[in-house]
């Protein structure tokens, strides 16, 4: 099919709704045609495949033994039978005259050739005739090795997009970075849009820094708390496919919120037929999977041990003994599971999709863990043939313990205080329930930190959406449609930390027992309302759309800090000193839209052009209108070639923005300080901009698709360029006016990139099908213009490396003091990523392999140089000790190294029970699967540190690849049977 | 048919239309009021509570843990900041030829917070003079002049800090302008000496004519100073302290005159900054972990006639375990004594100084029987040590500058600037071959960079 279409759900649904309309229109020369539609792959039956033929309103869809049967057929003729179903290849066949009963096999849509790609807020088109590059990826692609959160589940799938979890600690926390750097301060990750509602990523975070005084040194920023991005709530099983739109070129209809890209997601629906039950049941454990195992002392002398850790190093010296304090606390291989029951069904009217989730990982450091539960139901209903209502609902409820780690300035998280602890004194739990201290220079015993804090982060989370589809107009040859949608995505989180007084370090600031307490309350509304019309005579078809929509975000985030605990209570309310913070945000933002598409040359070209106009609180001028204009262009060419089955050329244009973030724009007086309980006003030295106005970023995208080899093999190629101007920037002012930075729009960044993706089936025969999918993606940028003097972000200043943002230089460079001089000294972004996926369908069993190569990619390795400073990192004698004499030349290059890896991301080795077995000894199942699967079982580096996935200061294109006591890497192994009823 | 081709432009345009009209979208700040409401209309409890804001502007980076106390401390051999995971302060603080310009947390912010606070107290005397002098919603003329001379007095404060910490390096002086304005010239350490007693005696003008009360609450570090009157004597106590560090003796000695100081009262009688505990005031974190008093302090401690060692010693620091070396400094020695807890206060000027510098005057001056009474007095009554007999003008500064560095220990770099001031930072102990005794913080480089 290779005519525009809606969005899929409801094209089948109105291609039902044309079948049960079929019978009365009935002639008496037609016959009936009677089928099974079944995977070539598995031999399974394939339910709810359409089934029709094309130019005509006949139709079916089958049933759930992937059955079908089409009356109205053409009698005494042959005829064209197209099947299509979503994941597969679309398949036409001729049906002879006289055969009334075929069976249809149909091959998974691995090179994706026949998906539908969104175009707008409420229309989409053939991948085949899209003319810009827009990633996807399905529930199967999903699904196979289960993860705590969605984008986890995207890694090194997707060209043009860099994810990376920042650090391996359980649930989310993960960066999403489509196609480089797009903002210096701005907002850096996509928008995420869960069934047509834009959902929360905020990051909240948990306040630890009070406790690790994290923000206290040389860079303030509290987000070194190993936060989670809240889109670390959803399901993941619960979702039907992704759609990635990576740039302007695609984004642009989602306006001043789509310069970083936009993640549509569609979750799971309803079909026709009679209820089908899915259980998944999965067990798995986490492994530890790498250390940095410090020096032993084995051999040492005396004066060495004094040398490093004192006398009481001496003291505790025994020759040989030593003990693995990092196995000690994070080699838990604690039993984690996962189940997982969905069902869905319904019936010409009405459908329903539910499911249910209980999720429990369990870290492999002491008492760390992450648990989901999550219930969803989504209803769609038709009503007077002419409207359609679908409700969704999410509710979710996570818990989160992750520890005490990241950046920290008393030398209490796990690798501040390890490297100054000797590995020959024992850290064990005495007998008697107290614990060993080493009177050194860090205050903590980190075993006993672990065993008595507690760090828990609680979300409970609603998604709510319904839309209402109207044909309002159903004519020959044109139809107009009324489409809108309205949700909310409300959720809390709240983060209760305790450290009880009998914490070592508990008593340093003179007030015993420290209790945390942090509320976020965070509200998203939406609503919309488009009308698309189509008109489409036979040479040609043109859709006109247009639309507005208004967004709202609410945020408020209430801290409190108790500190001199009464009886050493974790209540908030038995603190002696207490601190009380709120914060409160929102944002409103209005936005309208016309597009136009057209599909012409036997659908061979595709012409498409709109614009956005926006307007949002956020903006200086509340009432401005930004435009946000779009054009593409796409032209197909069959055959071009021997080999080649048909090219499409496209180019496509298009702009969006990134807002200013909420304040950036007031000139305020602090209102939040007080002495001995006297109030007082001071200023602000941040100071906003009144005319403070959204990043704009301008791309050109163009690229070729080829499909290859008698649709064996596809290749997609794209270049782009993204230009971002009005940057949103901080003009550091001089500090004797008593400002310290104003906010500003400027300066220009250019992003330049290419990716591509080769997908090919090398081996297809009856029963042995390979798969492969490589995927290659790089860019560079550059600050092209920048209004300010070059400055330093980021990081702990230039002696230890910081990001260099300068006038002709990479956004993501590094800079540092090379004696004397600020340098480059290295660049975070990797010079080019890969990922190879490969698959292969043999009998039944399916071999799953997902690898991702990163090339280059510098980290600042301050973990390192911590125990370097100790004296104890593991090969101190002599390269630690040939580091820190570089380093005090001085030279911040020391400590930065390559991150470069490959990871075995997912591997998964699965078993369909064959149907005979199944009807055997569980006649009441449908099917039985069983797998085995893993998730990052292997990482080759030559990177020092723990991981080179890493990030102390959370999501941040510029900013992140700072290495700081993170929480450890580890694999997860999982078994899985699966249950169709 | 009905042609939907003409329809839907017309629709869309209706649309856009809707949409361009009904929207107003205002989201104010809900956090934080705005500077225009201070400054353009201006209420009695605005300007009020802007006034006491210059009291908690002027505390900001004086208590913190890397604030002035501690970074004069280690610059003046006092202390040490032995932080394992920031080793920059047992490294850069003795290292180079100049000190690292670019950091905030090691110099910088000395400057920034100093600034700020200046601006703070351009904003109320801005504000006042839109102030209605209805006492109800305004001031009355007297009340604005009390709190003029009180803003005027911590401006002063704020300039004398930061020229503390630049001395030969200057520091800018016309900072009352738009903030995007170029910024003013840094001016000679004299010039600025110079702008602070100017805006201590406008201030004492202000004080006397604003009546018996401040239209504001102070802070309880200002007990006894608390009205325009007694507030006067703070004003002259921090003149008397400018005079001693420009060389003015006699002015000194004037201004110390109309001061608080008295032999008859208290040490520690004077002015300090509060510290608390309740939601939004804050905490002295020089209660550090890694804040440890320097060895010398202990080692060159005078004798009472007991055998103990100096009472102040025994006052101010405690013996703890040793310390495992940071950046092979170590320390068995901290201020517990002195600040005993985070909601400790930390002096800003007492009675003890001034007696220390009306005998300071009085050496400049070289009336060295009255200085030798005033050192002698400190002897006894802050170190339990006997009179000094053998006092004379070739050994009294010495003796001065002893008797300073036990009376004010930790306090607020005293060590470090009185040894500078007579030439004398040489004679700091130096705990590792190659160390260095800096002379003064540089110009941050962010002010540099904006006259660029």
């Amino acid at each position: 099919m290779d005519q525009v279409v809606r969005r899929p759900h409801l094209a089948s649904l109105l291609l039902l709704v044309v079948f049960l309309l079929a019978p009365g229109l009935a002639r008496a020369q037609e016959r009936t045609l009677t089928g099974t539609v079944l995977d070539g792959a598995t031999g399974d039956r394939v339910p709810f495949a359409e089934v029709g033929i094309p130019g005509t309103a006949t139709g079916t869809i089958t049933d759930q033994d992937g059955s079908f049967r089409l009356d109205g057929v053409p009698a005494g003729q042959s005829f064209t039978l197209r099947v299509q179903s979503t994941g597969y290849r679309t398949r036409e066949i001729t049906v002879p005259p006289t055969e009334d009963n075929v069976e249809i096999t149909l091959v998974y849509d691995f090179l994706q050739v026949d998906e539908i790609v969104v175009t707008g807020r409420a229309t989409a088109v053939g991948r085949r005739n899209s003319a810009v590059s827009i990633a996807t990826v399905s529930a199967q692609e999903i699904e196979r090795v289960p993860a705590a959160s969605v984008e986890k589940q995207l890694q090194g799938k997707v060209a043009g997009a860099d994810i990376q979890k920042n650090s391996g600690a359980p649930g989310g926390g993960i960066s999403v970075d489509l196609r480089g750097v797009s903002s210096i301060i701005g907002a850096s990750e996509p928008l995420y849009v869960v069934d047509g509602v834009i959902v929360s990523n905020v990051a909240i975070p948990n306040n630890q820094v009070v406790i690790s005084a994290a923000n206290v040194g040389s860079n303030t920023s509290v987000f070194q708390t190993d936060e989670v991005n809240r889109i670390a709530d959803l399901n993941p099983n619960d979702i039907e496919r992704i759609e990635i739109l990576k740039g302007s070129a695609a984004s642009s209809i989602y306006g001043s919120k789509a310069s970083n890209g936009v993640v549509l997601i569609t979750t799971k629906k309803g079909h026709f037929g009679p209820a089908q039950i899915n259980l998944t049941q999965r067990f798995g454990v986490f492994d530890l999977s790498n250390k940095l195992d410090y020096r032993t002392f084995e051999g040492a002398s005396e004066a060495t041990v004094d040398s490093v850790f004192g006398p009481a190093g001496v003291e505790a010296f025994r020759q040989g003994q030593f003990f693995d304090h990092e196995e000690e606390l994070a080699g838990r291989h604690d039993l984690s599971s996962e189940t997982l029951v969905s069902m869905s069904g319904g019936d010409e009217n009405t459908s329903y999709y539910a499911s249910g989730l209980v999720k429990n990982d369990e870290g492999v450091v002491l008492n760390t863990g992450y648990e989901k539960q999550s219930l969803r139901v989504n209803l769609q209903q038709t009503l007077a043939d002419r409207w359609e209502i679908g409700v969704n609902t999410n509710l979710i409820h996570t818990e989160a313990q992750r520890g005490l780690f990241n950046n920290d300035n008393f030398l209490i998280t796990p690798y501040f205080a390890l490297p100054f602890i000797p590995r020959f004194f024992d850290l064990n739990q005495r007998a008697d329930g107290t614990f060993p201290l080493f009177p050194g220079a860090s205050p903590s015993n980190p075993l006993q930190t672990f065993d008595l804090m507690q760090n828990e982060e609680e979300v409970w989370r609603f998604l709510g959406s319904a839309d209402l589809t109207v044909d309002v107009w159903r004519g020959d040859r044109s139809t107009l449609q009324l489409v809108s949608n309205g949700g909310l995505d409300w959720f809390r989180q709240r983060n209760d930390l305790f450290f009880p007084p009998s914490l070592f370090f508990e008593d340093d600031d003179g007030l015993p027992g420290t209790s945390l307490l942090t509320d976020g309350d965070n509200l998203n509304l939406n609503g919309s309302v488009n009308l698309v019309h189509e008109y489409a005579p036979d040479a040609y078809t043109v859709r006109s759309s247009a639309g507005m929509q208004y967004e709202e975000r609410d945020l408020e985030i209430g801290r409190v800090v108790a500190r001199n605990l009464n009886a050493g209570q974790p209540n908030v309310g038995s603190g002696v000193n207490i601190q009380v913070a709120e914060r409160r945000e929102r944002v409103e933002d209005f936005g309208f839209y016309v597009q136009e598409e057209a599909l012409l040359m036997d659908e061979r070209l595709n012409l498409t052009a709109g614009i956005r106009g926006e307007q949002s609180s956020s903006n200086g001028d509340t009432e401005e209108i930004f435009w946000y204009p779009k054009a593409n262009a796409s032209l197909r060419f069959p055959e071009p070639a021997d080999g080649v089955d048909e090219l499409k050329a496209r180019v496509a244009y298009g702009e969006s923005g990134n807002q200013p973030l909420f304040g950036q724009k007031f000139i305020s007086l602090d209102a939040t300080k007080n002495i001995a309980g006297n109030p007082g006003l001071t200023f602000i030295p941040v100071i906003g901009d009144p005319s403070i106005q959204p990043e704009r970023t301008r791309e050109i995208e163009g690229g070729v698709d080829a499909m290859l080899f008698d649709g064996r093999a596809r290749l997609d190629l794209t270049v782009y360029q993204q230009t971002i101007t009005d940057l949103l920037l901080e003009r550091t002012l001089a500090p004797s006016s008593g400002g310290d930075t104003q906010f500003f729009n400027g300066g220009e960044l250019r992003v330049r990139g290419f990716e591509a993706v080769f997908a090919v089936t090398p081996v297809q025969t009856e029963d042995f099908i390979w798969l492969s999918r490589t995927t290659f993606y790089m860019d560079r940028g550059e600050i092209t213009e920048l209004p300010v003097p070059a400055f330093a972000f980021g990081g702990f200043g230039t002696s230890l490396g910081a990001f260099g943002i300068a006038e002709g230089e990479s956004p993501t460079r590094l800079i540092g003091n090379v004696r004397g001089e600020i340098v480059e000294v290295g660049d975070i972004n990797p010079d080019f990523k890969m990922g190879f996926v490969n698959e292969i369908i043999w009998k039944g069993v399916n071999v799953y392999s997902l690898w991702d190569w990163q090339q280059g990619g510098d980290i600042i390795n301050l973990t390192t140089f911590i125990s370097d400073l100790a004296q104890t990192t593991g090969d101190f004698v002599p390269d630690g000790q040939a580091r820190l004499a570089r380093f005090g030349t001085p030279d911040a290059g020391t400590y930065i190294e390559d991150g470069s890896f490959v990871k075995l991301r997912e591997l998964t080795v699965a078993y369909e029970l064959p149907a005979a077995w199944v009807e055997t000894w569980w006649p009441w199942a449908r099917s039985v699967r069983l797998s085995v699967s893993g998730r990052d079982l292997l990482t080759f580096s030559d990177y020092s540190g723990l991981d080179p996935e890493v990030s102390n200061f959370g999501n941040q294109q510029i900013g992140r690849n700072v290495d700081t006591s993170p929480y450890p890497p580890n694999r997860s192994f999982w078994f899985s049977v699966d249950l169709g009823f | 048919m009905i042609n939907m081709r003409k329809i839907l432009p017309l629709l869309a345009t209706i649309l856009v239309a809707v949409g361009a009209a009904c929207t107003s979208l205002e989201a104010p700040d809900f956090n934080n009021p705005s500077i225009d409401e201070l400054q353009e209309n201006p209420t009695r409890a605005s300007a009020a509570a802007a006034a006491t804001g210059l009291l908690i502007g002027a505390r900001e980076n004086i208590g913190e843990f890397n604030g002035y106390v501690s970074l004069t401390g280690i610059l003046g051999r006092e202390s040490y900041n032995l932080d394992g995971a920031d080793t920059r302060y047992a490294t850069e603080m003795y290292q180079g030829a100049v000190l690292n310009p670019g950091s905030p947390a090691l110099g910088g912010n000395l400057w920034a917070l100093r600034y700020q606070n200046i601006r703070n107290a351009n904003i109320l005397l801005t504000a006042l003079d839109r102030l209605l002098d209805d006492p109800l919603t305004g001031m009355t003329p007297a009340e604005k002049e009390a709190t003029r001379g009180f803003a005027k007095t911590i401006q002063a404060l704020d300039f004398l800090l930061v020229i503390n910490t630049r001395d030969e390096n200057g520091a800018v002086i016309d900072v009352d302008r738009p903030v995007l304005d170029p910024p003013a010239p840094i001016e000679s350490k004299e010039a600025v000496f110079a702008h602070i007693v100017q805006l201590l005696e406008e201030a004492a003008g202000h004080l006397q004519n604003g009546g018996g009360e401040f239209p504001f609450p102070l802070s309880p570090g200002f007990q006894g100073f608390d009205t325009p009157a007694t507030f006067l004597q703070f004003n002259r106590a921090l003149l008397g302290r400018v005079e001693v560090y420009r060389g003015n003796f006699a002015g000194a000695l004037t201004a110390l005159g109309e001061s608080f100081l008295s032999t008859a009262a208290p040490l520690d009688l004077g002015v300090y900054h509060s510290y608390g505990g309740g939601s939004g005031d804050k905490a002295l974190t020089l209660v550090n972990p890694t804040i440890f008093a320097h060895p010398s302090i202990d080692d060159d401690a005078e004798e009472q006639t007991n055998g103990e060692p100096d009472a102040r010693v025994l006052r101010k620091v405690t013996q703890v375990e040793p310390r495992a070396p940071i950046m092979g400094l170590t320390s068995d020695l901290r201020f517990d004594p002195l600040y005993p807890s985070p909601f400790s206060s930390v002096a800003i000027i007492r009675n003890e100084e001034l007696i220390l510098l009306r005998a300071e005057a009085n050496i400049g001056l070289g009336t060295v029987a009255a200085a030798i009474e005033d050192i002698n007095f400190i002897r006894v009554n802050s170190g339990g040590l006997p009179q000094r007999g053998d006092l004379n003008a070739g050994n009294i500064l010495d003796e001065l500058l002893d008797q300073k560095r036990y009376s004010l220990l930790f306090e607020g770099g005293h060590r470090w600037i009185d040894m500078r001031r007579y030439g004398k930072l040489g004679e700091l102990p130096i705990d590792r071959p190659g160390d260095v005794v800096h002379a003064a913080f540089e110009i941050p480089i962010d002010e540099q960079l904006a006259r660029e």
